[in-house]
């Protein structure tokens, strides 16, 4: 003989499943919470949901998603009760109610809480360690959670802990396989400018050092003239001064070389090229608790870029974005149709809401690295090609870039293309 | 494994500024970002939605949160969205966990329009 399994509770296993089949194809963490919440929004029939994920480090939780909830009053609530219900979450998991929270700021946790009609916490864990927080609205019909719910609850979480988990590897393992590739091809680079470097010092360094080699020599030997030696002096002085200015126009020319811009030119969909990169992209930096939002694919104008070194420039942008942004922070991508002196162009925009740019440090962005301290060094620290180079790029390809900023709000950098 | 084909949403026309979408398939993990992707477009046109479930053939939780996450967001936007034509699939759910009274729901589209403009 069967047992039927009331509706409800077949409801909520089949939610359990439904979520496992999702979570298992999500690619980074906001991906995650998206799907998490809004199934679990309609697990319970409830309009309210949030979840935070801790930092390395500061361990201070960050909103990754909110539904029906103000996104100030999460934030508020989130640090509120971070910290009792992590430790919470370090026994073994159990939802959480507003009334139960015990932090120094208890009453503060359990009005905001009040605020946001948030009936119960519930920690995301990953091998014990907790992750983040889940927080769930009251059932729109005002139905307590009954036991079967909150066990298919756990589960949940359970299985969006893994996936979460997953998603920050495979973000970090994208971020990493990107920056290797980058070191790999800046190395054969080097590698090739060092082959052409060495061909050209043995050709033109021959001549005088044989010159000079052959003088001294003479110049040893016994029962030479006065005026012979004078002779050999002279040639060997020649030879020496030949072989410092080809010294210094080997200098001249591994600095040229170091910012040669072989272009490669061919029409491109800047759309296309900025969808791909966004999906690339975007897990990496998820993987540090930044979403890389995209906007502009209905912007449908080819125009001539070289892809490869388009996408160098994009790199250094993004990654001056998320060097000068906190976790929790929004990077976003854009591509828009643009008039600028009478002339037709395409716009690229990488705008991030992070710490912004000193305002006397602007109009030295652009600048190379050397004309500040007078060294030829990059900027310390990172790989990429700088932004001083990213502007001998884009201007190379008859286009324009420039940043704007605001200190405390964040920064956006604008490249322009050429149209025609 | 793919799942997002398993959703069609269908440009029903206008009625003013109010756009109608008709959804057929299914509605769950897989194809709720198809959805709400969709009405998101017409939410950026400024315009008001009717969308008609007719066509849902199975309804999952997470579809059931696509539906409350549009109604926030629309009332976010000072806009207007009701579900309209609940299939069989939809209704008993909607039923099941008692979010009738709670969510803007009229038998017909012009049910819906009439009292998106009343």
């Amino acid at each position: 003989m069967g047992h039927s399994v009331p509706a409800r509770e077949r409801h909520s296993l089949l939610s359990l499943v439904e979520l496992s089949r999702k979570l298992w194809s999500s690619h980074d963490v906001y991906e995650v919470a998206e799907s998490l919440l809004l199934n679990l929004m309609g697990q319970a029939g409830t309009a309210q949901a949030a979840l935070w994920l801790g930092t390395t480090g500061s361990g201070e939780p960050v909103l990754i998603r909110c539904h029906g909830i103000d996104r100030v009053l999460a934030r508020s609530l989130g640090h509120a009760c971070w910290a009792d219900l992590v430790e919470r979450s370090r026994r073994p998991g159990e939802a959480v109610e507003p009334g139960d929270i015990r932090i120094g700021m208890g009453q503060t946790a359990e009005r905001l809480a009040r605020e946001a009609n948030v009936a119960l916490f519930a920690p995301l864990c990953v091998d014990d360690v907790p992750r983040g927080v889940v927080a769930i609205g009251k059932k729109l019909g005002n139905a307590p959670y009954t036991e079967v719910e909150l066990e298919v609850l756990q589960s949940s979480l359970a299985v969006a802990g893994l996936a979460v988990r997953s998603a920050h590897l495979n973000g970090l393992a994208l971020e990493t396989s990107r920056k290797l590739r980058r070191a790999n091809h800046e190395l054969q680079e080097l590698d090739h400018m060092k082959s052409e470097f060495i061909d050209h010092v043995n050709h033109e360094l021959r001549t005088p050092l044989t010159v000079v080699q052959g003088s001294i020599e003479c110049l040893t030997r016994e029962n030479i003239s006065l005026e012979r030696k004078d002779a050999l002096l002279a040639a060997a002085h020649d030879g020496i001064e030949q072989m410092m200015r080809l010294v210094r126009r080997l200098v001249t020319l591994s600095e040229s070389v170091s910012h040669d811009l072989r272009l490669a030119m061919r029409l491109t969909d800047v759309a296309d090229l900025l969808d791909l990169y966004h999906r690339t992209r975007r897990p990496g930096v998820a993987s540090g608790l930044r979403e890389l939002h995209w906007e502009g694919q209905e912007c449908r104008r080819p125009v001539e870029v070289d892809p490869e070194r388009l996408t160098q420039v994009l790199d250094e942008l993004v990654d001056n974005a998320v060097k000068f942004s906190p976790s929790g922070a929004n990077i976003r991508l854009g591509l828009t149709e643009w008039v600028e002196d009478g002339a037709e162009w395409l716009r690229i925009s990488v705008e991030d809401d992070g710490f912004g740019i000193p305002r006397d440090s602007l109009p030295q962005l652009f600048q190379s690295f050397r004309q500040l301290d007078g060294s030829l060094t990059r900027n310390a620290g990172g790989l990429g090609i700088g932004l001083a180079a990213a502007k001998q790029v884009i201007e190379a390809m008859g286009g324009r870039i420039s940043a704007t900023s605001e200190e405390g709000r964040g920064s956006t950098f604008s490249v322009l293309l050429a149209v025609d | 494994m793919d799942t997002t084909t398993e959703i069609e949403v269908l440009d029903g026309g206008h009625r003013g500024r109010i756009a109608v979408l008709l959804a057929q398939g299914r509605l769950d993990a897989g194809t709720a970002p198809v959805l709400l992707g969709r009405c998101a477009e017409v939410q950026a046109q400024g315009e008001d939605l009717v969308l008609s479930l007719k066509g849902i053939t199975f309804l999952g939780s997470s579809g059931v949160g696509a539906m409350l996450v549009l109604v926030e967001q629309f009332q976010e936007q000072a806009g207007k969205i009701r579900f309209a034509e609940l299939s069989e699939a939809v209704r008993t759910v909607v039923d099941l966990l008692d979010l009738g009274p709670h969510l803007p729901v009229d038998a017909t589209i012009d049910d819906a329009v009439a009292a998106m403009r009343s």
